[in-house]
C-alpha cells in the first residue's frame, strides 16, 4: 500500500514538468503500468527502479514536445538551410559564380518584364481606360492617319451619340513664362475644356477647366502638372488664383495635375508641364485646318466598332456638305492605349523573348555546373545517405539548397532591376516613363526565382540522388555516370543554340542600326548647333518678329569660329512636319486633287548653315525681301515627283500660307512663286522614309514668324558657342530664352533613340549569352578531362602524342557545339523572320550576320574547349599513374 | 524528416522496435523484453511515436473495466518503423555474428 501511494505522488509530480498537453495522459500511462507492475508480483526493488524511471521519462517527454514545436515552427526544414549555407561558405567561388549569373539571368527579366508591365500590361492611368479612344483624321488616299481640325472637332464632339465625351489637344510645343518666376522656355500645351473630363482626371488642387472659359474673351487661365507645382511654385496651396505670365500673357493658376498624370500622346522628347485652353471662337470655326487630335470616352456599353463606324460616317457627310473642306479626309478611330504603344510591341517582346532565352542558358549552364559538381559531392551525399538518409530527404536537400541560391540571386536581380530604371524609363518607349516596381514585380520576381530554381536544380538533383550512390563509396567516387554525362552535352547543345539565336538577333538589330546611322540625312551634321526660340505675338507684333531674327543672325554672324547661320520653322528629324497643298500654275488641279508637299520656311543662308547642297538654280539671297516677286525653292524628288524629264526652273506654283484671305487666288495672284532653285532632298521624319518632296521659302517673305530654331555651322567644338549666343540674344531682350539646344548630330542620334535601346539592349543580352555559353564548354570540358586524366594518362604512355590527345577531345567536345549551332541556325532563321519589320535595309536571313556571329560563337567554343584540353595534355603521365 | 531517420539508430532504439516487432504492446511488457530501464525506454517510445516510427492508442474502457484493471496504452510499428528496423537488423547483422559466435563456441568445446 505505501509503495502504491508513493508511485502515485511520484507520478503526480513527475508529471508537473511534463507540458500539460502531454501531461494527462503521461500520468494516466504511467499508473496504469505502475499498477501492472505490482499485479503481475514484481519485486519491490523492480518496483522502485521503475518507478524512478518516471522522473526521467518527465524530462526526457519535457524536451521532446518542445522541440517538437520548435520544428513545426519552421516551415522548411530549418536543419536543410544549415546544410546548405554550410555547403555554400565551403564552396565561395562556385557560390558566387552561381550568384552572379542568376542576379544577371533574373535582374534582366525583371527589368524587361517590369518595362513590358508598364507599357503593354498595365491599363493606363486614367479613369475606366477602357472606354478611351484616340481620335485622329485619315488621309484616305494614302491610308495615313492625320489631324482633325476644329471644325471637325466640335461637330463629332456634338453630334456623337456613342461617345459620352471627347476632348482635343494640339501639340506639345513650349511656353515662356515670365513673371514671378524665371523667364523660362517650358513644354506645354493647348486643349479643349472636354479633355481632362474626358480622361477622368480629377485635380490633385483646385478645379481643372470649364467650357465657360474655352472661349475667346474669357478670362485666361492655366492648369499646371504636379512637378510643375512642386518644382516652380513651392508646391503650395497658395498658388491657385495667382497668376503667371504664359507667353507674356497673364494666365490664372486655377488648378494642380495629380502627381500620376501624363499627356495621353507620349512624345519622345519632352512632358508637358503647363495646359492652356484652345478657347476655338465656335461661331467661326476653321473647317480645313488640321492640327488638332483627340481622345474619346465612349458610351457606357457602347463599343469601339461603334464609334468608328459613326465618326465615319460624320466625316462622309461631311465630305458630301463641304467638300471644299473635306474631300479625301476620313477619320481613323483606335483603343487609346493600343495608340500608344501598339509600335513598341513587337520591339518589346523580341526583349522579352531575348531575356527569357539569357535565363535559359543561366538554367543550361547551371545545370551543368550542377552535374559537374555533382561528380565532386557525391561522395559526401552518398555517406548522408549510408547514415540513413532517404532519396526524397537529399532531393529536398539540393532544392533548397538552389532555392536558396535562387531566392538570394533573384533578389539581387531585383535590386539591379531597380538600379537599371533610370536607363529603361526612355522617353524613347513610350509609358516607359511608368515603370514602377511594386507589388506585382515583387510577385514576378518571386515566382521566377522559384521557377528558375526548379528548372536548372531538379534534373541534377534528382541525378545526383539516385540509387546508385551505395556504389560511390565503394568506387572511390569520381567518375561520372554516361547518362550524365549525356545530360551535359544535351544542355551544352541547347545553350550554344540559344546563344545562336540571340546572337543573331542581336546582329541584325546592331547592323539595322549601323544601316540607319550610315543614310545621310541629306544635311552636314558635324559642328552645326541647334536651339530655338520664340517671339511672344503680345511683344512682337508681325512685322517686327523678322528684322529682329536677321539682327540676332548678324549678331551670332560675328561671333570667333562661326561659318553660317540660318533659321528654319521646322528642324528636320524633329518629330514635326507640315504638309501643305499647292497649285501647280500651269496646270491647276481640280478641288481634292491638289498637290501637297511638305513646306518649310527659312531663313537666306539656312542651306549653307545646314548643309543641304544646291543642286541648280540659285538658293535665297538679298534679293528675296518682303515685297519682291516671291520665289521658292524645291527639293530634286519634288522635281522628279511634279516636273518628270521637265526643267522646273522658271515654274511657278501657287502656294497661299501667309496671305489674307482677300488677297488669296487659287491659282496665280499674290501666292505665285517662282521656282529659282533645286537642292537634294533631307530626311523629314525618319531615316528610314522615303524622299520627301519639300519647297522652300524665303523667311523674310513670310509676314509672321513667332518660333523659330537656330541652326549655327562653326569651325570651332559647338560646346563654347551656347554661352556667346545666349549672350547676343540677351542683349536683344533679356525676357526671351533659348531652348532645345542640342548639337546637329544629337537631333540625328535623337531619331534613332528607340532602334539603338533595342540594339544595345539585345547586344549585351546576346553578350552576356556568349559569355556563359563559352564559360558552359569551358567547365564540361575541363571535367570531362579531368575525370579522364588516367585514361590521358595510359594513352600518353602507349606513346600518344600530345596533339593526338588534343585532338581526341577537342573533336569529341565540340560534337554538342556543332549540332547546337545548327539548331540555333534554323531557331534563328525562323526567329529573325518576326523580327523583319524591325529592320532597315538588312533581310532577315542576312548571310553576312549569319556566317559572322556562327563563326565567334564557334571560335570562342572552341577557344573554351582548348584550354583545359592543353592543361590536361601537358601532365606527366608517370604522375598520373601514381597518383591513382 | 525525423531525426532517427539521419542519425544512427542507436542498438537501445533497435531492440525497442524489434520489441514491438515480436508482439509486446505496452510499455513494461517492452522493457521486460530489453531489459532496458523505464527512464530509457519511456523516452525512446515517446520519441519514436513523434517521428511516427512507432503509433499508440489507449485498449477500450470496456475491456479493462471486464479485467478490472486500469486501461492499457498499446504501442505498434508503423510502416515507416518496420522499413528502419530492417535496415538496422541489416546493420546489426555484425553484432548478432558474434552474439552467435559466442553463443556456438561453448557448445563445441563441450
Amino acid at each position: 500500500m505505501k509503495s502504491k501511494v508513493l508511485a502515485r505522488l511520484a507520478v503526480r509530480i513527475a508529471g508537473m514538468a511534463v507540458p500539460a498537453s502531454y501531461r494527462d495522459r503521461f500520468r494516466e500511462e504511467w499508473l496504469s503500468e505502475l499498477w501492472h507492475l505490482r499485479e503481475e508480483g514484481a519485486s519491490k526493488s523492480l518496483v522502485v527502479a521503475r518507478t524512478l524511471g518516471v522522473f526521467q521519462d518527465a524530462v526526457g517527454t519535457r524536451r521532446l514536445v518542445r522541440d517538437a514545436k520548435e520544428r513545426r515552427g519552421s516551415a522548411m526544414g530549418f536543419r536543410d538551410v544549415r546544410l546548405a549555407l554550410r555547403s555554400f561558405v565551403k564552396r565561395p567561388g562556385w557560390t558566387f559564380f552561381v550568384l552572379a549569373t542568376l542576379t544577371v539571368g533574373i535582374g534582366a527579366n525583371i527589368a524587361i518584364f517590369s518595362l513590358v508591365e508598364a507599357v503593354l500590361l498595365r491599363p493606363l492611368r486614367y479613369a475606366e481606360p477602357d472606354r478611351l479612344a484616340k481620335i485622329q483624321g485619315l488621309t484616305l488616299e494614302s491610308g495615313q492617319p492625320s489631324n482633325i481640325s476644329p471644325g471637325e472637332f466640335y461637330d463629332f464632339a456634338e453630334r456623337s451619340q456613342v461617345f459620352a465625351s471627347m476632348g482635343a489637344h494640339g501639340w506639345v510645343g513650349f511656353f515662356t513664362i515670365t513673371g514671378d518666376l524665371e523667364p523660362e522656355r517650358v513644354a506645354g500645351t493647348s486643349v479643349t475644356a472636354g479633355f481632362f473630363e474626358t480622361l477622368g482626371v480629377r485635380p490633385a488642387l483646385g478645379r481643372l477647366f470649364t467650357e465657360e472659359e474655352d472661349r475667346p474673351g474669357a478670362p485666361l487661365t492655366v492648369v499646371v502638372t504636379h512637378a510643375f507645382w512642386q518644382t516652380r511654385l513651392g508646391g503650395s496651396t497658395a498658388v491657385l488664383g495667382k497668376t503667371i505670365r504664359v507667353n507674356a500673357e497673364p494666365h490664372e493658376i486655377v488648378g494642380v495635375l495629380p502627381a500620376d498624370f501624363l499627356h495621353p500622346e507620349p512624345n519622345p522628347e519632352r512632358e508637358p508641364l503647363l495646359y492652356t485652353l484652345q478657347r476655338f471662337d465656335r461661331a467661326d470655326l476653321c473647317q480645313s485646318c488640321r492640327f488638332i487630335r483627340a481622345v474619346g470616352r465612349l458610351g457606357e456599353g457602347r463599343s469601339l466598332e461603334e464609334g468608328r463606324a459613326e465618326l465615319a460616317a460624320f466625316a462622309r457627310r461631311r465630305e458630301q456638305d463641304d467638300p471644299e473642306s473635306n474631300t479625301g479626309e476620313g477619320v481613323h478611330v483606335s483603343d487609346l492605349k493600343e495608340a500608344i504603344v501598339a509600335g513598341s510591341r513587337r520591339g518589346l517582346l523580341v526583349l522579352y523573348g531575348a531575356v527569357g532565352a539569357v535565363l535559359l542558358i543561366v538554367c543550361a549552364n547551371l545545370a551543368n555546373l550542377q552535374l559537374a559538381q555533382g561528380v565532386l559531392r557525391q561522395k559526401a551525399l552518398a555517406i548522408q545517405s549510408a547514415l540513413g538518409a532517404g532519396r526524397a530527404a537529399l532531393v529536398r536537400q539540393l532544392l533548397v539548397e538552389n532555392w536558396i541560391l535562387s531566392m538570394t540571386g533573384g533578389s539581387l536581380g531585383l535590386v539591379a532591376a531597380v538600379w537599371a530604371r533610370g536607363f529603361l524609363a526612355q522617353r524613347a518607349i513610350p509609358r516607359a516613363i511608368e515603370i514602377d516596381f511594386d507589388w506585382t514585380t515583387l510577385a514576378f520576381a518571386v515566382l521566377l526565382s522559384s521557377l528558375t530554381a526548379i528548372v536548372f536544380g531538379l534534373a541534377p538533383a534528382l541525378s545526383l540522388a539516385s540509387k546508385n550512390l551505395r556504389n560511390v563509396l565503394v568506387e572511390g567516387g569520381g567518375r561520372g555516370s554516361s547518362a550524365r554525362t549525356d545530360a551535359r552535352r544535351i544542355l551544352i547543345g541547347v545553350e550554344v543554340a540559344l546563344s545562336l539565336m540571340l546572337l543573331v538577333a542581336a546582329g541584325l538589330l546592331v547592323r539595322s542600326l549601323g544601316e540607319l546611322r550610315s543614310v545621310t540625312p541629306g544635311f552636314r551634321t558635324d559642328r552645326v548647333l541647334t536651339m530655338s526660340l520664340s517671339l511672344p505675338l503680345a511683344r512682337y507684333a508681325e512685322g517686327e518678329q523678322i528684322p529682329f531674327y536677321k539682327r540676332l543672325y548678324e549678331r551670332i554672324q560675328s561671333l570667333p569660329g562661326v561659318r553660317a547661320v540660318g533659321g528654319t520653322n521646322i528642324l528636320p528629324l524633329s518629330d514635326n512636319y507640315s504638309n501643305d497643298a499647292f497649285q501647280i500654275d500651269a496646270r491647276p488641279a481640280p478641288q481634292g486633287e491638289r498637290p501637297a508637299a511638305e513646306a518649310r520656311s527659312v531663313s537666306a543662308d539656312y542651306f549653307q548653315a545646314i548643309g543641304i547642297p544646291l543642286l541648280r538654280g540659285r538658293l535665297f539671297d538679298e534679293r528675296d525681301i518682303a515685297g519682291a516677286a516671291r520665289v521658292v525653292v524645291i527639293s530634286e524628288s519634288m522635281a522628279e515627283k511634279f516636273w518628270p524629264g521637265e526643267d522646273p526652273l522658271g515654274e511657278r506654283i501657287t502656294y497661299n500660307r501667309g496671305i489674307a484671305d482677300e488677297d488669296r487666288q487659287d491659282v496665280g495672284g499674290i501666292g505665285s512663286r517662282e521656282i529659282v532653285g533645286i537642292v537634294s532632298d533631307v530626311k523629314h521624319l525618319d531615316l528610314d522614309e522615303e524622299r520627301v518632296p519639300t519647297f522652300y521659302t524665303p523667311q523674310p517673305q513670310e509676314p509672321s514668324f513667332h518660333t523659330m530654331t537656330l541652326v549655327v555651322r562653326s569651325s570651332a567644338p559647338t560646346d563654347s558657342l551656347v554661352s556667346g549666343i545666349s549672350r547676343e540674344l540677351a542683349a536683344m531682350d533679356r525676357e526671351i530664352p533659348l531652348y532645345s539646344v542640342r548639337s546637329l548630330n544629337e537631333v540625328l542620334e535623337g531619331s534613332v533613340s528607340e532602334e539603338r535601346f533595342r540594339a544595345q539592349v539585345l547586344g549585351l543580352f546576346a553578350m552576356v549569352a556568349l559569355g556563359l555559353a563559352a564559360l558552359g564548354v569551358y567547365a564540361v570540358m575541363g571535367l570531362s578531362v579531368a575525370q579522364r586524366e588516367r585514361e590521358i594518362g595510359i594513352r600518353m604512355a602507349l606513346g600518344a602524342r600530345v596533339k593526338d590527345v588534343v585532338e581526341m577531345l577537342v573533336v569529341e567536345s565540340m560534337g554538342p557545339v556543332l549540332w547546337g549551332l545548327a539548331a540555333g541556325g534554323v531557331g534563328a532563321f525562323f526567329l529573325s523572320q518576326a523580327l523583319r519589320s524591325l529592320l532597315f535595309r538588312i533581310e532577315p536571313w542576312d548571310p553576312a550576320t549569319f556566317a559572322s556571329v556562327t563563326a565567334i560563337l564557334g571560335t570562342t567554343a572552341l577557344a573554351a574547349a582548348l584550354i583545359p584540353t592543353l592543361r590536361a595534355a601537358r601532365v606527366d603521365p608517370v604522375r598520373t599513374l601514381r597518383g591513382e | 524528416m525525423t531525426r532517427v531517420k539521419r542519425e544512427r539508430l542507436t542498438y537501445n532504439g533497435a531492440l525497442v522496435l524489434q520489441a514491438l516487432a515480436r508482439g509486446y504492446r505496452y510499455g513494461f511488457e517492452i522493457m521486460d523484453f530489453t531489459a532496458l530501464e523505464s527512464g530509457t525506454a519511456y523516452p525512446m517510445l515517446r520519441r519514436f511515436e513523434l517521428e511516427k516510427l512507432v503509433r499508440s492508442r489507449w485498449e477500450g474502457e470496456r475491456t479493462a473495466q471486464r479485467d478490472g484493471r486500469p486501461r492499457r496504452r498499446y504501442y505498434e510499428l508503423t510502416e515507416e518503423g518496420r522499413k528502419l528496423l530492417s535496415i538496422a537488423l541489416e546493420r546489426f547483422s555484425d553484432h548478432r555474428r558474434v552474439f552467435d559466435d559466442a553463443i556456438a563456441e561453448p557448445e563445441s568445446s563441450r
